[in-house]
């Protein structure tokens, strides 16, 4: 059956309703004439102090979600945190039916926030590692050298300027660039370093190609000595780790890819 | 999955601390509920757990975000990825609660009161209808707990409930705690709201637990279910006859051996009370 055409008028006096309970849950700011005429008073509670009881739960909510998904951020931010978590909200109010993807804007919001590179890497790789776990794992493939190819919805190449490793062992280190490929592994989120020529090939599964397209690009590309009299070896191991991991699907893929 | 056409009996809401009690033991539920929402994204362990449960136990998929009392439109998106996991458990019904939670797209991740109108109830039961005409499957609503009511609204909750659920031909999800909580909170007597209710629509019952928050009764599902709401619960046995029920715990969540032992008592007050009432009717 296909949906029906969004034809439904809502009375305006639940929309009045729902514009100034909404605001005020989520801003937690209301003038108390107002909550006096919109609600009722109980025998023991005003209306004010009634609706504070929707406002106490949004915030306490929202911050023991963003905390449990980027606990490392969360740590290094330490005082700053809720601070940086309303601003976030603010700016990046939930669009989504679960608070699994509360997340889905913060590491874009640290970027836009110019915060410290470290904090940059750390909230990409806590949300990465996070999206990994509740995305799809779309059955292995066979591949041949003609087969469109793309990452899988579990799968995210992050380009870091710091070791991984060190990002979750939460140890502050010089920045190192490493590119790391995030992915679900027995139902964890985890990942792995790939050098960079791996890199390059995966960024291009990652807009989508061939096999046979990407090593094209790639011999088009200037490669060193060293990567020329190696680089047929590194595709056999390329492939078997995308095989061995389930990285690479079909595109277009026939799942969504929230 | 094991197809359900119909429901009877005592059950848990799934949650994932309980997974491996799930998978390793069949334990003493007749059903489990879950959280539709969580099983909503597109992959990861819950997901591959949920199937493999779903194998030994009817699923009754309960939802958090339908928000069928929102002004806005309904969510499409939302209702294609609800209906794909409907039809893969495939209950005898869905459920959701009588209330709004998000606005111009923006999620409170909370259950929030309607107004009381004829309206709005005209509103939300014409809303109810198309989802239970796309969903191709019978929807039931919840009561909520509230907090707060509006100076705008005409009638009593359990009549709103009773206009939207009669106008959307839909069933009722009544939650005893829900109940009991609003009562105390809006100062009503919880009896006049399980008499006001249409009886033939309720098709099943939530229980748990709240906070005392010493003005007003928090709706938290972190503790035991409370002597008044196992009494409500005994008082309305005769009312609705042999209705299935879950046993819901979000927070400070026991072992399931000892969720258990709550349950059974809902499964001694039921029997205990039918049959006496089948007894005295006789």
């Amino acid at each position: 059956m296909q949906p029906t055409p969004n034809t439904l008028t809502p009375p305006p006096e639940l929309v009045d309703i729902q514009n100034w309970l909404s605001k005020a849950v989520t801003s937690g700011k209301f003038v108390k004439k107002e909550a006096n005429l919109r609600l009722t008073h109980a025998k023991n509670r005003s209306s004010s102090d009634r609706l504070m009881t929707y406002i106490d739960d949004y915030w306490p909510r929202c911050l023991e979600s963003l905390t449990d998904d980027f606990p490392r951020t969360a740590r290094t931010l330490d005082d700053e945190w809720e601070t940086v978590c309303e601003a976030y909200l603010a700016a990046y109010p939930s669009t989504q039916f679960t608070l699994y993807y509360l997340g889905k804007q913060f590491p874009q919001f640290i970027v836009e926030q110019q915060l410290s590179p470290w904090l940059r890497d750390l909230a990409q790789l806590e949300w990465a590692l996070l999206h990994s776990e509740i995305s799809a794992v779309l059955p292995t493939l066979a591949i041949d050298e003609h087969t469109i190819l793309k990452l899988q919805p579990h799968c995210s190449l992050l380009q870091l300027q710091f070791q991984a490793n060190d990002l979750v062992n939460e140890t502050p280190s010089p920045e190192a660039p490493q590119a790391v490929m995030v992915y679900q592994w027995d139902g964890d989120g985890t990942f792995e370093p790939l050098d960079p020529l791996a890199t390059r090939v995966f960024k291009l599964f990652e807009a989508g190609t061939s096999l046979s397209e990407a090593f094209d690009s790639l011999s088009e590309q200037e490669l060193t000595d060293d990567e020329l009299t190696t680089i047929s070896t590194k595709i056999q191991s390329w492939m078997s780790m995308a095989t061995q991991w389930s990285w690479l699907t079909h595109y277009p893929p026939k799942e969504n890819l929230q | 999955m094991k197809p359900v056409d119909s429901l009877k009996g005592f059950g848990v809401g799934l949650r994932p601390c309980h997974y491996a009690d799930f998978l390793s033991n069949q334990p003493k539920v007749d059903f489990v509920e879950i959280i539709s929402e969580n099983y909503m994204v597109t992959g990861g362990r819950s997901i591959e757990t949920l199937q493999e449960i779903a194998k030994r136990n009817p699923v009754i998929p309960h939802g958090v975000s339908l928000s069928v009392g929102s002004s806005d439109q309904l969510d499409w998106d939302y209702l294609t990825r609800l209906k794909k996991l409907v039809d893969t458990l495939n209950p005898p019904w869905f459920s959701d609660h009588l209330c709004w939670s998000r606005h111009q797209g923006h999620y409170m991740h909370n259950l929030l009161p309607l107004p009381y109108t004829h309206e709005v109830a005209k509103f939300v039961a014409e809303k109810a209808r198309i989802i239970q005409d796309f969903m191709e499957r019978p929807l039931i609503l919840e009561n909520v707990s509230s907090y707060i009511e509006y100076t705008d609204s005409v009638m009593t909750e359990w009549e709103f409930l009773t206009e939207v659920v009669t106008q959307a031909d839909c069933g009722l999800l009544l939650d005893i705690n829900n109940i009991y909580v609003s009562a105390v909170n809006h100062t009503f007597d919880p009896m006049d709201y399980i008499l006001g209710i249409p009886a033939n629509r309720v098709r099943q019952h939530h229980i748990a637990g709240h906070k005392n928050k010493g003005t007003f009764l928090l709706d938290t599902h972190d503790h035991n279910v409370p002597d008044p709401v196992w009494d409500l619960y005994r008082q309305s046995i005769p009312i609705f006859g042999e209705v299935p029920l879950i046993l819901e715990r979000d927070d400070d969540i026991p072992t399931l051996d000892e969720l258990l032992i709550e349950l059974n008592i809902a499964r001694q007050i039921f029997n205990a009370t039918h049959t006496q009432h089948t007894h005295t009717s006789a």
